[in-house]
């Protein structure tokens, strides 16, 4: 299990003071608050990116303590602000197998299984060999999401996740995170920022607002305590769609 | 790496090998076909043609080669890692940093000749440290290194000036170094920079994959499990190695680490063990036919492979200047 303890993030500022919660294994926790308010910071944080006060723990260990390629081999990031780059969706899938890769550099047989399977879930296969900057915004972030599957972690860091995607798309993106959940038993931490998409995938949401952590809880505890509604200043909407009662903000 | 990639990398290497036969055939006394093998077999007969060919031009071949792989090693590499197109030996100040290196050196002996491409070779070293000093201390990421960089040039440009200005036997020395020139390069001098060229070339290959998340940014690469700060500074040694090594006994070779690279990549694609694969081989057919262009058009007259690749290089640039701008206007 993931967990964040007394985290404090100070980048000129104090970005962070107090965050805790835990993200727990094989469930989607999704991280909400306002813009601004150090949701990716947090993330960068776990690949250390910046550094923090307080500890961010792997199964009860340190981070820190653990080497770059073991921490890769757990744990994989999917960054909000995506390179435009020149590689091919396939080469990047390939990039995302760096963790296993011993020091000659060469893909074995299972990792090329690994970048076809993910080019293949992720969408992209009819596109796999064009460069990603001939894509559109959001081929080229299943390009990216073809990488973070081939990268294989036990924990999934998705920093908005479905920025430049179309309704389809994203519908799509959250049946993979689901997938991930379920089936493969992967855990899923997302930072979010559509309410209505966040409260639809979550098990457990945590909300983080002035430097320390609001809510932390079930999907059900969140909804039942009005958390949303007063953290975001929104209105809570509730209708039966299928047969299922839909909650939504507005 | 994929089978087109296999075709085309043969088809360079037979071109680089295909370029050695004007090469050794050409130059102030021209051979015929037959002299050539006769003197590289040392048959009898084909004597003058032996010592033409194990004395002059097979040393020139092999430093043509050797210069051509090196710095465009070093571009390709430096093209990645600092993430700029325009990046290349010259523009973090390697270029500059050796040139200083060697006026110095002739200020305090002025007929220690010899002594010239080991200082090129600190000089080069020095200057990497410096620029990765300065980009550390600003702390504002990849783009810093290039600044520093630039800022290294101007201020070793003006304290070259400056020395040789003050001496004008040195000047006179320091200008052949400048342009870039293999003319009466000795093949022992090429030992110890071809060894290091080779080794940084596999060491890059190797780290391909590493360096090609490094490409993608610092957050890319962090989450794939790459100490970033290390791999790039191990990086940017690794080009600078090979840059000193070309241009320790090749001179100031400008242009071949900034159009190798580029070219490369339209040949082969963006894939980094590929790109650092088939940049060298490139780089050596460039300088190879460059300083055979530079020889023999204007026989008896010899231009330095420098003048000539400036003469290649520079229009390439301008043309990468305006292709940046359109495609930022679009």
């Amino acid at each position: 299990m993931l967990e964040f303890r007394g985290v404090g993030i100070k980048l000129g500022r104090q970005i962070l003071s107090d965050v805790s919660f835990p993200v727990e294994d094989h469930k989607i926790t999704v991280l909400l608050g306002k813009n601004g308010c150090g949701k990716s910071t947090l993330i960068g944080s776990v690949t250390g990116l910046c550094k923090y006060s307080g500890e961010i723990l792997l199964d009860g260990i340190s981070v820190n303590k653990i080497s770059p390629r073991q921490r890769a081999r757990r744990i994989g990031v999917f960054s909000q602000i995506l390179p435009n780059t020149q590689f091919s969706p396939r080469y990047l899938a390939s990039v995302g197998r760096n963790p296993y890769i011993g020091a000659g550099g060469i893909l074995s047989e299972t990792d090329k299984k690994e970048v076809e399977s993910a080019i293949s879930e992720a969408g992209i296969a009819h596109l796999a060999d064009r460069p990603c900057c001939e894509l559109s915004g959001g081929e080229r972030q299943r390009a990216f999401l073809a990488m973070l599957l081939s990268q294989d972690p036990d924990v999934f860091l998705l920093d908005e996740p479905s920025t430049y995607l179309d309704a389809d798309a994203r519908r799509e993106l959250y049946g993979i995170i689901r997938r991930l959940s379920l089936n493969q038993n992967k855990t899923v931490l997302a930072v979010m920022h559509d309410l209505n998409e966040a409260v639809r995938i979550a098990d457990n949401i945590a909300v983080i607002g002035d430097g320390v952590t609001k809510f932390y809880g079930t999907r059900e505890e969140c909804l039942e305590r009005n958390i949303i509604e007063e953290h975001f200043s929104v209105s809570r909407h509730e209708c039966i769609e299928n047969g299922g009662r839909i909650v939504f903000f507005e | 790496m994929n089978r087109t990639f296999k075709l085309k990398f043969t088809v360079l290497v037979f071109l680089l090998v295909f370029s050695a036969v004007p090469s050794l055939m050409l130059g102030s006394a021209d051979l015929t076909f037959s002299e050539v093998i006769g003197g590289l077999l040392r048959r009898d007969g084909y004597q003058t043609a032996e010592i033409i060919l194990y004395s002059i031009r097979i040393p020139r071949f092999i430093a043509a080669v050797t210069a051509g792989a090196g710095l465009a090693v070093s571009g390709a590499i430096l093209q990645t890692v600092i993430g700029n197109e325009l990046a290349s030996p010259s523009t973090i100040g390697v270029n500059a940093g050796a040139g200083l290196a060697v006026i110095i050196c002739l200020s305090i002996i002025p007929t220690a000749v010899k002594l010239l491409p080991a200082a090129a070779f600190i000089g080069a070293l020095i200057t990497v440290i410096t620029v990765l000093t300065i980009a550390r201390a600003a702390g504002r990421g990849k783009s810093t290194i290039i600044l520093a960089g630039i800022a290294c040039t101007t201020l070793f440009q003006a304290a070259i000036s400056f020395l040789s200005i003050l001496d004008s036997d040195v000047m006179s020395i320091y200008s052949s170094f400048s342009v870039g020139s293999l003319s009466g390069v000795r093949t022992e001098r090429m030992i110890i920079p071809l060894v290091l060229i080779i080794t940084c070339t596999v060491a890059g290959i190797c780290m391909s994959g590493r360096i090609a998340a490094l490409s993608l940014g610092d957050a890319v690469a962090s989450s794939l499990g790459v100490r970033v700060r290390k791999l790039r500074i191990f990086c940017l040694i690794l080009a600078s190695i090979c840059a000193a090594s070309a241009i320790s006994f090749a001179g100031l070779l400008g242009f071949v680490g900034l159009v190798a690279p580029h070219m490369t990549r339209k040949l082969v694609g963006s894939d980094i063990k590929a790109l650092l694969s088939a940049s060298p081989v490139l780089g050596a057919i460039l300088v190879t036919l460059s300083d055979l262009a530079g020889r023999t058009v204007f026989s008896p007259s010899e231009i330095p492979v420098g003048i000539v690749m400036a003469f290649i290089g520079a229009p390439f640039f301008f043309i990468l200047i305006l292709r940046k701008g359109g495609s930022k206007s679009a």
